[in-house]
């Protein structure tokens, strides 16, 4: 019985952390992330609208914008976002905490430092990298449809219906499991380098840029890897 | 009051050895002074005996269950019985103070409603002589001396089977060294609740303690009151000739 309520009141005060990583790292990141992929979506008309209107292939626009919103740059550039911002806080974090001493308190109360600071914070980091993402998706294409409404005078409806005629569900399943791989992986990498620091604040700057290091390059492997298993057992 | 039991405790660090088959039955001790050479050499046998580093060899056993022949889960059983003042910080930096001591208190003592608790901790606050408003405050926010106190309130809160704290005076002014003082003797020789604490310089404490581990260069020596010992240990010449 004891066991069990221990138990409950670690979900409860994982749940805290968790709520706090989620404001932290995705609420927060909303400014620079609606700002990256309203870039994005006009950019892509734009630089779309100069090169296929030369060959008569306007409609492209949309396989070129599903190619390369929920594919690739929703989940790619969110990650990469949030790595910048989140996972080298995370890491410098924990670092100062092992500094000073506060991750061996936990410790000493009986608790997991893996299951109250670590956990909770992969968590949040998958949790707000896959939301961050689809929030992404759906401000990169506003985005496009508002550069196609000034430049060619598409209505809504019709920017809607070419777009979901050419958007598939694989499509964003693709964005979504991307996502959730580079989010889960940053947090995991991002709190393995805050609990390596031992003792000296030196360390600290060190492991956070070892942090942003490991995960771009976890990131793009990761990448590569989920594309060609999509394109080779996929969309084939 | 719980048993502590040290059994061929070893440990090295860059080569150099810390402390050596340290083998001693703790067993009615109540207040005990580690004191070393160097206060991190004290403070890595407190932390040893805490838990929280792994000894080369040996084994300590606290109520009679041994920490490192254990699981994760046994280990952290044993741990919700004792508190740890740390030498500096231990708060963790994000709480508020309120929030760092419920913290303990959370998982160790569930049972209690959220009134309960509070209560236990105003009084603690009072006990400390510190501001009731302090809890409000974040750790960034405290004095040096506030932010040890606030490890003590911490410490206590739970109550304890035994308390080990490492340099129990650092970083405090002179009346809050007496105060806890008159604590830490209170709480060992009237609650039996066991103390154990490391220390670099004399202080008025180790002479009221019942043990003293006294470590030179690795070289580890008890007296105990118990053991008739205690007045063997010749603190001038042990402080005046410490390497240091």
């Amino acid at each position: 019985m004891s066991e069990f309520i221990s138990r409950r009141e670690i979900k409860h005060l994982t749940y805290n952390v968790v709520y706090r990583q989620i404001l932290f790292t995705g609420f927060e990141a909303l400014s620079i992330i609606t700002l990256s992929a309203v870039a994005v979506g006009a950019v892509i008309i734009i630089q779309g609208n100069s090169v296929l209107s030369n060959f008569s292939q306007s409609p492209m626009y949309y396989n070129i914008l599903v190619a390369i919103i929920p594919r690739e740059m929703g989940a790619l550039l969110t990650a990469l976002i949030v790595i910048a911002r989140s996972g080298t806080a995370i890491s410098t974090e924990l670092g100062n905490m092992n500094i000073n001493n506060e991750t061996l308190a936990i410790y000493s109360f009986g608790i997991s430092p893996i299951a109250y600071l670590a956990v909770p914070r992969v968590l949040g980091m998958t949790i707000s990298v896959v939301s961050l993402s689809i929030y992404f998706n759906v401000a990169a294409f506003s985005s496009s449809w508002f550069v196609s409404f000034l430049t060619d005078a598409i209505i809504p409806s019709q920017f809607l219906f070419d777009l979901f005629s050419a958007l598939t569900l694989t499509d964003l399943m693709m964005g979504v499991i991307k996502s959730g791989l580079f989010g889960f992986f940053g947090g995991v990498i991002a709190c393995y380098h805050g609990f390596k620091v031992q003792s000296a604040i030196t360390e600290v700057p060190q492991r956070t840029i070892k942090t942003v290091v490991n995960s771009v390059t976890s990131l793009v492997l990761l990448d590569i890897i989920v594309t060609a298993m999509f394109y080779l057992y996929i969309y084939d | 009051m719980i048993d502590i039991e040290l059994i061929n405790l070893s440990f090295r660090r860059d080569g150099v050895t810390l402390f050596e088959d340290v083998t001693v039955d703790l067993t009615g001790s109540k207040l005990i002074a580690i004191l070393a050479d160097t206060e991190d050499t004290a403070h890595t046998l407190l932390r040893s005996i805490a838990g929280f580093l792994c000894p080369d060899t040996g084994e300590v056993l606290i109520g009679g269950k041994s920490f490192y022949a254990g699981n994760e889960e046994e280990r952290s059983m044993i741990m919700r019985r004792n508190s740890y003042v740390f030498y500096a910080g231990g708060l963790i930096s994000n709480l508020s103070v309120l929030e760092n001591i419920m913290l303990p208190l959370d998982f160790r003592r569930h049972q209690l409603t959220n009134d309960e608790k509070m209560e236990k901790i105003t009084k603690l606050v009072s006990y400390f002589e510190l501001d009731p408003e302090i809890i409000d405050k974040r750790p960034s926010q405290l004095s040096r001396p506030e932010l040890k106190i606030i490890n003590f309130v911490r410490a206590y809160v739970i109550e304890p089977e035994a308390i080990m704290i490492e340099s129990p005076f650092s970083r405090l002014n002179k009346n809050y060294e007496m105060l806890i003082e008159n604590i830490i003797l209170e709480s060992a020789f009237k609650k039996d609740i066991v103390h154990l604490f490391s220390q670099g310089f004399e202080s008025d404490l180790i002479d009221k303690s019942d043990t003293i581990f006294a470590m030179n260069e690795g070289k580890v020596s008890i007296f105990s009151k118990a053991a008739g010992s205690y007045d063997e240990f010749n603190f001038t010449d042990f402080f005046e000739n410490k390497r240091v």
